[in-house]
């Protein structure tokens, strides 16, 4: 998924954007626990833009360490360590996250572990964190990382080509072949294409028509015009809110009101998004129109009310909407991995407990599954080998710690409730992604 | 030369000292000029003659003394006041609004009359400038040096002033046309009852039309006498043939 | 259907609206000599007091005259609250632009805690569309561009034929002058960041109209544009903005229709930066002046 999406592209409006992260209400992460000098506390750092125009996104990031170090130390904590969460701004911008994140990370005390990072700096970041030594869970999709190695890095989704090829392969399912695909210019959303078009091949569809557009642009009409000349049945759309607002509301009006239907990904599966689309294209077209796809999370399961449960009690806002995107639910369940790694090494230090990542997750005979934090200690001091399945699902690290998982396709209802339309498995995307 | 009967123009200033920096540039200089009299300025460059105009306009800070206009005192009064006091100022450069045409410099220099007032005077101009009138839709800036000092002039004509500030209007023109506007224009003007201060570096000619005259270095007074007496003084003359070097004052660093 | 001319359409409503806005921004620096960077908040906060209104149910186009006014309120209240008192100290072209930046941060950060961050929308869309040959415009757009026309013919009138207009050239191209004529320039000045307000609450008010969705960083976003067309038609100069904001209303909309769509913004800074190394007084910039209101 790339989480390098989020408001990309709006330069001058970043520096307010800081200001305006200051004021509007962020939840439960405007309180970062500063570390503590207690030697008994550890902490998990947030690695992600907390200023700048990415703010947001960082925001976002931030609500699923402080859930899951509030079940970890409702459970007596990390090997008798109570755990804290410390954010550190990668503000988005390669040239900034480089010096802030190196400073971030030596002046932390008692680091152990890291989640976070947009796919903007991801390539620039993740070597330092490596060279850190400490382990860290990423929900980031950048295809950088499918043949780099990083030993601490590890990948708890599946990349941005899969994402790619699984809103592809919904579209089909819909029956739909005259396809359009629109993605705005920047790395998180063009990272879908090649799995976009390795999908289509895979069918047999060629695109009617690809174009990437640049992000809040004040109007997209020549764009537009160029789109609906093909007369696509469906449009794969990926970009940030205020973009696909303006360019759906573009396309409405130049199209006599008709806007062909649109696959686009969780990522923008917020109130705000629900809110601009029921104002430009009104409640009808957003409920049966448009679809969104993206990293599969059972609400059904025991583990789904514990996450659910965690992030309420860490006070997240609209925590029920927040909880249910894939990329938040992927990184609450890297925490509990790491934190289940540190118990199973019997230590909380990156280099010892990283090797005991793939302990605690691959499935193997003899491994009891275990679906949260408390469950797995008991286990674990049990004497029991362990596999730890999330609200992710289970998840299998290949050789560059990349994971493969489910897919799930979303709707939205006239009054805003989210419902699971269907899924796409580990099968059809490697069959889609050959 | 003065026409005597109507209520006549008077401007004096009073020890007046002026400048932009620390030292000042004007060092107590006095002056008086009443309607129907050319007074003329003259001295080297960088003497502080248009220095001392826009301290009497009010444009440069006066530090000490005073400037009176008809018995009222106008030390440092707005320079947008002045023009409703009869007052009117063609600068030594910067004179006319490049971007205007010439018929719009000629109804911003009648800004204050009304609409019709505005008319009647263009009018007026025009027949003191005919030359003007083939270039009234043409923009100030791309005039000649010449037509752009005739702008200037009918420009600073139009609210019918009874006191003119003119810094070097005849820069920049030939001798023939400088001896016509000194003669035809200046000093006619004050012969219509007018208070003339005019800055000159043509200094014969000047003080040819001048009913008194000072010469100023180094923003001091050298000499000053009535324009009969300045012309017929050795000194003045040895002032800009020498080089600006001034016998009774202290020579320009 | 062709598609160059229909993208010439869309490049005449969108050159329009940047017009609109960079006439306001050009007459700022033709009086005040002042890059005034908060402009882009100004654009923010017209839109969001559009919004309050629009969503009170007032119709938009009185959203707009209500809109465009405050903004001119605050404009002149802004000029003389910072900007006057600035430049009668002297202050530096760039530190003007520090300072304008500045306040125009602190803008943006009241807009966004009164009426935060979210993407918001006057919901005007689904008026019909118009056809002219290959021409395809929404209603709204249509309406927007013979308004932008109207205005900038008003604004011609008033900058040509009437004494005020001439009043505010004269001022822009030589203030000493100006007051020897007995110009109350000050006023004069007022009257123009009045004006200049006006101007960008009505293009933003129809910015955000014909864009649909918005938030608090398009105006920001918009000043970049704004500042291209000034720069492009020769900063200072009206004709300049209006001429300005035609070419890159037209090349983003040909280049998007023709070139990469993804570069559709690059073509305004890129057109700014040859401007500036080209001719860096801009097309109808007179090369040995600095700047004025031309006529
Ligand atoms: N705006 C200014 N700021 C600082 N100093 C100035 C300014 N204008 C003039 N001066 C200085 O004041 C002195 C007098 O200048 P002024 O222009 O009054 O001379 P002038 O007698 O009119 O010369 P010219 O015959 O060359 O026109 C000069 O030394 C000049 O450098
Ligand atoms: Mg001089």
């Amino acid at each position: 998924m790339g989480l390098g999406r989020i408001g990309s592209g709006r330069v001058l409006g970043g520096v307010a954007a800081l200001v305006m992260l200051a004021v509007a209400g962020c939840g439960s992460s405007t309180t970062p626990s500063t570390s503590s000098q207690s030697s008994a506390k550890i902490n998990f750092a947030v690695v992600a833009p907390m200023t700048g125009s990415m703010a947001m996104l960082g925001h976002f990031i931030s609500d699923p360490c402080f859930a899951a170090v509030g079940a970890f130390n409702k459970a007596g904590g990390v090997l008798g360590h109570k755990a804290g969460c410390v954010l550190i701004d990668d503000t988005g911008d390669p040239a900034d996250a480089v010096p802030n994140v190196t400073k971030g990370l030596s002046t932390s005390s008692n680091l152990v572990g890291v989640i976070g990072i947009d796919s903007n700096v991801a390539a620039t970041v993740v070597p330092i964190i490596n060279s850190a030594k400490l382990p860290m869970v990423s929900s980031n999709g950048l295809s950088f990382f499918l043949n780099h190695y990083y030993p601490y890095f590890w990948r708890m989704t599946p990349p941005d080509i899969a994402e790619g090829a699984a809103t592809a392969i919904w579209a089909h399912k819909k029956g739909y072949t005259k396809i359009a695909i629109v993605l705005q210019n920047d790395v998180g959303d063009t990272g879908n294409l090649p799995g976009i078009l390795s999908a289509m091949k895979n069918e047999g569809v060629k695109p009617v028509a690809n174009l990437q557009i640049p992000g809040d642009s004040s109007s997209y009409d020549s764009i537009v015009n160029s789109v609906r000349q093909t007369n696509p049945q469906i449009i794969l759309l990926s970009a940030d809110t205020q973009t696909m607002a303006t360019f759906l509301s573009n396309y409405k009006q130049l199209n006599n009101g008709n806007v062909p239907e649109v696959i686009t990904t969780t990522q923008v599966m917020s109130p705000d998004f629900f809110n601009a689309i029921t104002k430009d294209l009104g409640a009808q077209y957003l409920a049966s129109k448009v679809n969104f796809i993206g990293a599969y999370l059972n609400q059904q399961t025991p583990q789904y009310v514990a996450y659910l449960d965690a992030m309420n009690a860490a006070k997240v806002q609209n925590a029920s909407t927040v909880a249910a995107t894939g990329p938040i639910g992927s990184l609450y369940d890297g925490m509990n991995v790491e934190a289940l790694a540190m118990v199973a090494a019997g230590s909380t230090k990156g280099s010892v407990y990283d090797s005991y990542i793939p302990k605690v997750t691959t499935a193997r005979p003899g491994a009891v599954v275990v679906h949260t934090f408390a469950q797995g200690v008991k286990e674990l001091k049990a004497g029991h080998q362990i596999q730890y399945v999330g609200v992710v699902g289970p998840v299998a690290f290949d050789k560059y710690h990349n994971s493969n998982g489910w897919y799930a396709a979303f709707g939205v209802s006239a009054s805003q409730q989210t419902s699971q339309l269907g899924s796409i498995g580990p099968t059809e995307l490697s069959a889609a992604l050959k | 030369m003065s026409s005597a009967e109507r209520p006549t123009v008077h401007l004096a200033a009073e020890h007046v000292v002026a400048g932009y920096g620390e030292a000042p540039v004007i060092k107590d200089v006095s002056l008086e000029v009443s309607g129907g009299q050319v007074y003329t300025i003259v001295g080297p460059n960088g003497a502080g003659k248009s220095t001392l105009l826009k301290a009497l306009l009010g444009i440069v800070r006066v530090r000490e003394g005073r400037v009176v206009l008809n018995g009222q005192e106008i030390t440092n009064r707005p320079l947008e006041h002045l023009a409703h006091l009869g007052v009117g100022y063609v600068p030594q450069s910067d004179d006319v609004f490049d971007t205007l045409r010439v018929h719009e410099n000629l109804e911003m220099g009648g800004y204050i009359l009304d609409a019709k007032r505005r008319a009647e005077r263009i009018e007026v101009v025009l027949e003191i400038f005919p030359a003007l009138k083939s270039m009234l839709q043409r923009y100030a800036g791309t005039l000649s040096g010449g037509e752009r000092k005739m702008v200037a002039v009918a420009r600073v004509l139009m609210p019918d002033p009874t006191a003119l500030f003119l810094d070097e209007p005849t820069a920049g023109l030939s001798p023939e046309l400088t001896r016509r506007v000194l003669e035809e224009q200046v000093r006619v003007l004050a012969d219509l009852g007018k208070a003339v201060l005019i800055v000159e570096q043509k200094a014969e000619a000047a003080l040819k039309i001048a009913d008194h005259a000072m010469v100023l270095v180094t923003g001091t007074v050298a000499l000053e006498g009535s324009g009969q007496e300045m012309r017929e003084n050795p000194e003045v003359t040895e002032i800009f043939l020498g080089g600006g070097r001034a016998p009774a004052a202290p020579a320009p660093s | 259907m062709n598609l160059l001319i229909a993208a010439v359409g869309f490049g005449i409503a969108s050159g329009a609206v940047i017009a609109l806005g960079s006439l306001g921004f050009t007459l700022q620096f033709g009086l005040s000599n002042v890059l005034n960077i908060a402009y882009g908040a100004f654009l923010t906060l017209a839109v969001f007091i559009g919004l309050l209104l629009v969503n009170a149910n007032v119709n938009p186009w009185i959203a707009m005259i209500v809109a465009a006014l405050v903004t001119g309120l605050l404009s002149v209240a802004y000029y003389q609250a910072l900007i006057r008192g600035l430049l009668r100290r002297g202050a530096s072209l760039g530190s003007l632009v520090i300072a304008t930046f500045g306040v125009g941060i602190a803008l943006e950060y009241i807009i966004v805690s009164i009426f935060g961050p979210e993407v918001q929308s006057y919901g005007l869309q689904g008026g019909g569309t118009v056809n002219i040959g290959d021409i395809t415009l929404s209603g709204l757009q249509v309406a927007v561009v013979v308004l932008a026309c109207a205005i900038m013919l008003g604004l011609h009138l008033l900058l040509t034929r009437t004494t005020l207009g001439r009043a505010m050239r004269a001022t822009s191209v030589n203030r000493t002058l100006a007051r020897s004529c007995g110009i109350h320039t000050e006023r004069v000045t007022q009257i123009t960041w009045f004006l200049s307000g006006v101007l960008a609450g009505i293009a933003a008010v129809a910015l955000a109209m014909v864009t649909a969705s918005f938030d608090f960083t398009l105006g920001s976003t918009f000043l970049i544009t704004v500042i291209a067309a000034a720069v492009v038609g020769g900063i200072g100069q009206p004709y300049g903005a209006m001429l300005g904001g035609l070419i890159i209303g037209l090349t983003t909309e040909i280049s998007a229709a023709f070139l990469s769509p993804a570069y559709r913004d690059v073509i305004a800074f890129a057109l700014l930066v040859a401007m500036l190394l080209l001719r860096p007084s801009g097309i109808l910039g007179i090369q040995s002046r600095r700047h004025n209101v031309a006529g």
